[in-house]
């Protein structure tokens, strides 16, 4: 239950985006508040579907949402 | 200036950090669980204590008890969604947290319900052991009964566990 590999920058890309709140970016994705404050705290890894939702809804690419920690970086 | 502002968004998403409606919904699944286990278990022993299964046959007895214990709790189940649902919709007029279901419930309810299925199989083989062992068919019985209501609690505690700390 420790934290996933894969960290993302969605609190700063909401902040950049007109400070969006977690809510908004929640309808945006088709998603529950929570699930967004799971993702966000990386408590959750979203699927690929999800994670391009999520990036779409940015107008970012994937990448620039979500980097994958390598074992090999720690 | 832009440093500020944003500490400041962080420290207003970090207030508005509340129970979910999905924590809220598997902590009164346990409390329904437990007090429909209580009551059963009590009713049982009331009737024990009259002496109404003196002339029972401990198999069909144990089998009933078991076969009817089922249907209570999914009733039970239903009947506290329908409150909580009620319940929830009154008290959180206005509230954004709207209870849909999207990827991360359906993982967590199958994870939860693979614990369960864990506990009871565990109390299944306890049960057969028993039996293989010769001890008294109440036993088997009450272990069965048992790790039905542990399975039960367990999926709700997981539940509650894997939407508060994540997976």
């Amino acid at each position: 239950m420790g934290k996933s590999l894969v960290s993302n920058n969605i609190r700063l890309l909401r902040f950049q985006n007109g400070e969006m709140t977690q809510q908004q970016l929640a309808d945006k994705a088709g998603v529950t508040r929570q699930t967004i404050i799971a993702i966000e705290s990386a408590k959750y890894s979203p699927s690929l579907e999800l994670a391009f939702r999520l990036a779409k809804a940015f107008n970012v690419k994937l990448e620039d949402v979500f980097t994958y920690d390598s074992e090999e970086k720690k | 200036m832009y440093i500020i502002q944003y500490y400041m968004f962080n420290i207003y998403d970090i207030r508005r950090k509340k129970m979910s409606y999905h924590e809220k919904k598997s902590i009164a699944m346990i409390v329904s669980s437990v007090l429909i286990f209580a009551v059963y278990a009590l009713v049982l022993y009331q009737k024990y204590n009259n002496g109404e299964f003196l002339n029972a046959d401990p198999l069909r007895l144990g089998a009933v008890v078991l076969l009817l214990l089922i249907p209570l709790q999914i009733v039970s189940k239903i009947i506290t969604m329908i409150l909580f649902t009620i319940g929830g919709a009154i008290k959180v007029q206005g509230d954004p947290d709207i209870p849909i279901e999207d990827e991360r419930d359906k993982l967590v309810e199958q994870k939860a319900m693979n614990i369960a299925f864990y506990i009871f199989g565990i109390g299944f083989l306890l049960a057969l052991a028993a039996l293989a062992l010769a001890w008294p068919l109440r036993v088997a019985f009450l272990l069965l009964f048992g790790t039905l209501f542990g399975s039960d609690i367990g999926s709700g505690i997981a539940q509650f566990r894997y939407y508060r700390r994540g997976f």
